[in-house]
């Protein structure tokens, strides 16, 4: 771990003197996104993915969600090796150089084929798992939070290998990657920071025009020693007569708690329909992790410069929600212990989600390289199912439903 | 009238006849090539032709008449969309699109020195040191 840690800091300052030395087989490119994002809503904050803390609520414009600019650079070594670093500048829980270097590798490519890169990845979950960031590729302002707001892990420090086939007038795509990540989270009164190691996974892209099938599976172990102090003194003080105390403890736990993530994914493209569709189930061992089934529908025409598009997604919790009761015990502990159950219940149900979003937009290419969005969404979350929103600290039984407003410039350099 | 009419015809075929080409040296061991191995060369598909010779492809700049055209004509697709697919591939650091080249003269010098090289020209910009690996209508 401590040589990938070198390897990546090694690409990255490596290329930077690079540049003035070797024009050609130095390329910079780099994309950005400028965008405004209004929620109605006077409590629920909207966010992009579950690693922010702060978003509009109440009809507030915000531009710090999904507004960011990537830089990178390639240097091409000879014809089989190429080093490659991006980096990403965006508003961030914790902020660090080293969180901004998206991918810094080195990348073999012995034929056409085959590739092996070693360093810091991408983390190929899903279909934008490559370039989710770059919102110039897809026709919607950011990609769906509703399947991609719950898996914010962008990277990780390993190594992958890829082999293509052709095969059935198309080409198949097997890739298997493992290394391990840290990603930030919020919590209630602090940073949470994760550590998933080990990292393991595989994905299978088939493609034939206009199609672009994509399946895939990752298997992840979690560690982190955050825990919510308050609440687990608490239930270590009660475990003595509430044996369920136990239980929830180690329910809410986030050591070696092991994660499965599967995704299937559809994309048909005929130049004129761009039809996209995604699915993925979340298994989780613990309450403290997500466990749920996320997926989107999306349907856009181009029209000339026009892209018009619609969306439907949702994501549903594996389990009902928790109900947390006490003992028969006596009146007075019973009414002592009421914070504690009702800190439990909320505990418990915060990493549900249950929530129906329908969204609708345009996209418009105005001039090479850069494209106006403006989209308009609606969500239905149901109760005990808000881990995708930023919530009061008090929780939320009922159900809720939130419009949010999104205009964006994408440009591409 | 009569007189310019021929006159007119003659322009206006000669303007329809001025195809985007895909050329490569006179030296190159290549003599043509179908549309999709042009599209596999130009979508990052492979950097090599049928017979195993590797190759680079230039592109024109973006924004310009022949570049639309030749995408369009060789992949039904528009600008957008080709960079937009670009955008895809290169930001994931998988594979880096063609070097782009502004000038046709700076251009018709480079496929005529270099075998591994191909580019596409308006047809009109053709000479006797490059030749013609496929013309697209």
């Amino acid at each position: 771990m401590e040589f990938l840690q070198r390897l990546v800091a090694l690409v990255f300052w490596a290329m930077i003197p690079g540049y003035s030395a070797a024009m050609d087989q130095l390329r910079f490119s780099g994309f950005a996104s400028v965008t405004g994002t209004r929620a109605d809503h006077e409590e629920l904050g909207f966010r992009r993915d579950i690693t922010q803390s702060e978003g509009s609520v109440d009809g507030e414009w915000r531009f710090d969600n999904d507004s960011l600019i990537g830089m990178q650079l390639n240097y091409r070594i000879s014809d089989e090796w190429e080093a490659v670093t991006q980096v990403i500048l965006k508003d961030r829980i914790h902020q660090s150089v080293n969180e901004s270097i998206e991918w810094a590798f080195l990348q073999y490519r012995p034929n056409d084929s085959t590739d092996i890169r070693l360093g810091r990845l991408g983390l190929d979950l899903f279909m934008l798992a490559d370039y989710r960031y770059v919102a110039y590729t897809y026709p919607w302002v950011r990609p769906v939070p509703d399947f991609y707001g719950v898996t914010p892990v962008f990277h990780f420090d390993g190594a992958d290998f890829a082999h293509k086939w052709a095969i059935w007038e198309g080409s198949l795509r097997l890739k298997i990657f493992g290394g391990h990540s840290i990603g930030y989270f919020p919590t209630d009164d602090a940073e949470l920071k994760l550590e998933l190691s080990p990292l393991l996974g595989t994905t299978l892209v088939y493609e034939r025009e206009p199609w672009r099938f994509r399946l895939s599976k990752t298997i992840v172990d979690l560690h982190s020693n955050h825990s919510n102090a308050e609440l687990k003194s608490g239930l270590e003080a009660a475990s003595t007569f509430w044996p369920e105390a136990n239980t929830i403890l180690n329910e809410l736990s986030l050591e070696k708690a092991q994660v499965d993530y599967s995704a299937i994914g559809a994309m048909f493209d005929n130049n004129n329909w761009l039809l996209q569709a995604e699915w993925a189930r979340i298994k989780g061992d613990r309450a403290s992790t997500p466990q749920s089934k996320n997926w989107y529908v999306s349907i856009a025409y181009r029209w000339a410069e026009w892209t018009p598009f619609l969306l439907v997604a949702g994501a549903s919790p594996d389990h009902p929600a928790h109900h947390v009761s006490l003992p028969p015990l006596p009146p007075q502990i019973t009414q002592a212990l009421e914070p504690l159950r009702q800190g439990s219940e909320i505990a418990l149900n915060a990493t549900r989600q249950d929530q129906r979003g329908y969204g609708l937009g345009l996209r418009w290419d105005f001039l090479p390289k850069r494209a106006l969005k403006i989209q308009w969404d609606h969500w239905e979350i149901a109760a005990n199912g808000r881990l995708l929103w930023i919530t009061p600290m008090t929780g939320g039984n009922q159900d809720e439903s939130v419009n949010v407003v999104s205009l964006s410039i994408d440009i591409l350099f | 009238m009569n007189k310019i009419l021929p006159l007119i015809l003659f322009l206006l075929a000669a303007s329809i006849e001025a195809d985007v080409v895909i050329i490569a040296s006179h030296k190159s061991e290549i003599a043509e090539l179908t549309k999709k191995a042009v599209i596999d060369l130009y979508m990052g598909k492979t950097t090599k032709l049928p017979n195993g010779q590797s190759v680079q492809a230039i592109d024109a700049v973006s924004g310009s008449d022949l570049r639309r055209n030749f995408y369009k004509s060789l992949t039904g697709k528009s600008e957008a969309q080709i960079d937009a697919y670009w955008a895809q591939l290169s930001f994931a650091g998988r594979v880096t699109p063609p070097p782009q080249r502004e000038s046709v003269k700076e251009v018709m010098e480079m496929i005529a020195s270099n075998p591994d090289l191909i580019a596409y020209v308006d047809s009109r910009h053709l000479n006797d040191k490059v030749k013609v690996l496929l013309r697209l209508k």
